[in-house]
């Protein structure tokens, strides 16, 4: 029989690998565990509705109902379904948002919700201006078209936000219409695009640092997690400014990043807004996707004014005026009509 | 201006001269005592796959082909029994993954620097554990193509962890075959974090993106295989490198998993200072 004291010790003994058994054990209990919703009708109606659960911003703003709207459609999604018809089941869900920045993008269609412009008057046609107010012999810098009207108004169109705006583009229009009475700068009929576009364009029309707005963004996946509101301000351009009285044209087709520029423009000295309240548009989209790789982009941000009411809905103009159809039949754009008479009184 | 008249050469008073002959038969002596102690370098190149997961961008997982550099370096410290040594790893990886119904693809980069300072138990001729603190970087992102103001989740994180490697030596036509296996495992540091819902446009408005970390909201681990073959003058190192790396914070989930199989070269150096010569002895971190 061998000694209790002559007994070889091997190094790895039960009790010594206990410690890093346990310590293996604890570190894989902290790996998550990925779970994927199925790629069938149901597992996509449940991501959609989830993603737009955790994530979507105007839940409390617009007074929805989320889970009653999961009660209503979760009942009509059938594993059977060919992919047509759950795209307009699941773009039926999300119109119940009544969000233009709320899309469902599949291989053969794009879901959206247009009601914000649909319903209303359009108040501008490209046609017109065109052929009345541009032709023969408007400039084009950059993004911008621009020509000074007879009556020594220079007139500016900005077709979309997605374009960029160029500094040299913008230097020159300033310059070139130094001596004008006033500028129209018409956002009509602009959809939208990139926000850094929106404050390079408006640090041209302000003279200090100005706070514009504020926003905040989902700090969790509850409907009223949010964080603080946050201070927007935007800084003057170190560039040439436009230092004469500015009038901007808007209509219901001016979305999101439209939205926030005309919204910036009402802090900015000097500037009116004249034409139909915009499209709104308040909430910074994001994007995600399904199972079925169809992607969904939705409002995550909300932004607010500078006395932090909702944008999302649409900002008033300081002058309220439609296209006359009488004026249209006399080849007339009542708006810049408008526009043209106020900056002469202004100038006055 | 009178020069002094030494015929071109330099002057040195005897006793100054004296001194300096036997400071530098000293140091050469002393030099030629003690063993050269080596540095290790590995260089690789590698393919394998990976497997991104991350809900700032999208709620499904992506999977695709990596590509690798690994770089290492190691050298022993100064010590009398030389079983301190300091190693240096470098990772770069790059994957392109997509989604299952490869709709959409994430690029992801991530670079890593590994710092850690071992101790050797020599357990017998051929068996060596290293054992030692280990401090790290990470920076890199994923992006997305398909995202539109959520584009990229953007990876930094400092690290304070432990690392360990088991080391076995196998003669094989006279040939030494060395296998080499090591477990990095950060456990506390810094990483940075975009809220839940936070847009790439307000970023840098936030004052809250960096938080402290732990295993209970950040896991991270390497497990590092190696066989190194000897070929004539250089040594060919093919290294299969499993890596796991997971955050959960701000209700945001990153998982990245990928396994990398690399093939690369690795030497020992030594520095051939002014003045002194090789002694033909020499020391090795890995016997």
């Amino acid at each position: 029989m061998t000694s209790p004291s002559t007994v070889h010790r091997s190094p790895f003994t039960i009790h010594r690998c206990i410690a890093p058994a346990i310590l293996s054990l604890l570190l894989f209990s902290c790996i998550e565990n990925i779970e994927e919703y199925s790629n069938n009708p149901r597992g996509n109606f449940e991501a959609l509705w989830k993603i737009m659960d955790e994530q979507y911003c105007f839940f409390e703003y617009k007074e929805i109902d989320w889970d009653k709207i999961y009660s209503e459609y979760s009942p009509q999604i059938k594993n059977n379904m060919n992919q047509e018809a759950l795209f307009i089941l699941l773009n039926q869900m999300l119109q119940e948002l009544k969000d233009g920045h709320v899309n469902l993008y599949t291989p053969f269609d794009i879901g959206r919700y247009w009601k914000w412009f649909e319903d209303y008057p359009d108040n501008f046609d490209a046609d017109l201006l065109e052929n009345r107010y541009l032709e023969p012999d408007y400039g084009i810098a950059g993004s911008f078209r621009y020509k000074i009207l007879d009556d020594n108004v220079g007139y500016v169109y900005y077709g979309s936000f997605t374009n960029a705006v160029g500094n040299a583009n913008l230097d020159y229009i300033i310059n070139k219409m130094k001596d004008c009475e006033g500028i129209i700068f018409d956002v009509r009929n602009n959809g939208g695009g990139s926000l850094t576009n929106v404050d390079k364009l408006v640090s041209r029309f302000i003279n200090e640092k100005t706070l514009v707005g504020y926003y905040q963004y989902k700090t969790g996946k509850k409907h009223d997690d949010f964080s603080e509101l946050k201070e927007k301000y935007i800084e003057p351009s170190k560039r040439l400014h436009c230092q004469k009285p500015v009038i901007v044209l808007t209509n219901r087709r001016c979305f999101s990043a439209a939205n926030e520029f005309v919204n910036a423009m009402r802090y900015c000295p000097n500037v009116r807004i004249l034409g139909d309240r915009t499209g709104g548009g308040g909430g910074l989209p994001l994007s995600s996707e399904l199972p079925s790789g169809w992607s969904v982009r939705f409002s995550a941000c909300p932004n607010f004014d500078a006395d932090k009411q909702q944008i999302e809905f649409g900002i008033d103009p300081d002058i309220r005026i439609d296209q006359l159809p009488s004026d249209a039949a006399n080849g007339k754009d009542t708006l810049i009509e408008a526009a043209r008479e106020l900056l002469k009184k202004t100038e006055g | 201006m009178k020069l002094p008249d030494n015929n071109g050469c330099f002057r040195m008073r005897p006793y100054l001269f004296t001194f300096y002959i036997l400071l530098l038969s000293f140091s050469l002596f002393a030099q030629d005592d003690r063993p050269v102690r080596l540095r290790y370098e590995s260089y690789s190149i590698g393919l394998g796959t990976d497997n991104v997961y991350d809900s700032y961008l999208s709620p499904l997982k992506y999977k695709g082909l990596n590509v690798g550099l690994l770089c290492e370096k190691m050298k022993m410290l100064d010590g009398k029994d030389g079983n301190f040594s300091f190693q240096r790893q470098y990772f770069v990886d790059l994957s392109q993954t997509q989604n299952r119904t490869e709709t959409a693809s994430n690029l992801t980069l991530f670079a890593e620097g590994d710092y850690a300072v071992f101790y050797r138990f020599n357990l017998n001729e051929k068996f060596q554990l290293f054992a030692g603190p280990q401090a790290g970087i990470l920076i890199g992102g994923i992006y997305n193509n398909r995202n539109q103001n959520n584009p990229m989740s953007v990876k930094m994180n400092l690290n304070l962890g432990l690392s360990g490697i088991a080391a076995y030596k196998l003669m094989l036509k006279s040939q030494p075959v060395r296998f080499r296996y090591q477990a990095n495992l950060p456990a506390v540091g810094v990483l940075f974090a975009p809220q839940f819902g936070q847009s790439y446009y307000f970023l840098s408005d936030n004052e809250n993106t960096f938080f402290a970390s732990s295993f209970h909201n950040h896991l991270t681990f390497k497990n590092i295989l190696s066989v190194e073959l000897p070929l004539n003058r250089i040594t060919i190192r093919a290294t299969y490198v499993n890596s796991f790396y997971q955050t959960k914070i701000n209700n945001l989930l990153t998982q990245c998993y990928s396994n990398t199989f690399y093939v690369g070269i690795s030497k020992n150096f030594y520095t051939v200072k002014a003045g002194k010569k090789d002694n033909k002895n020499h020391s090795t971190i890995f016997k």
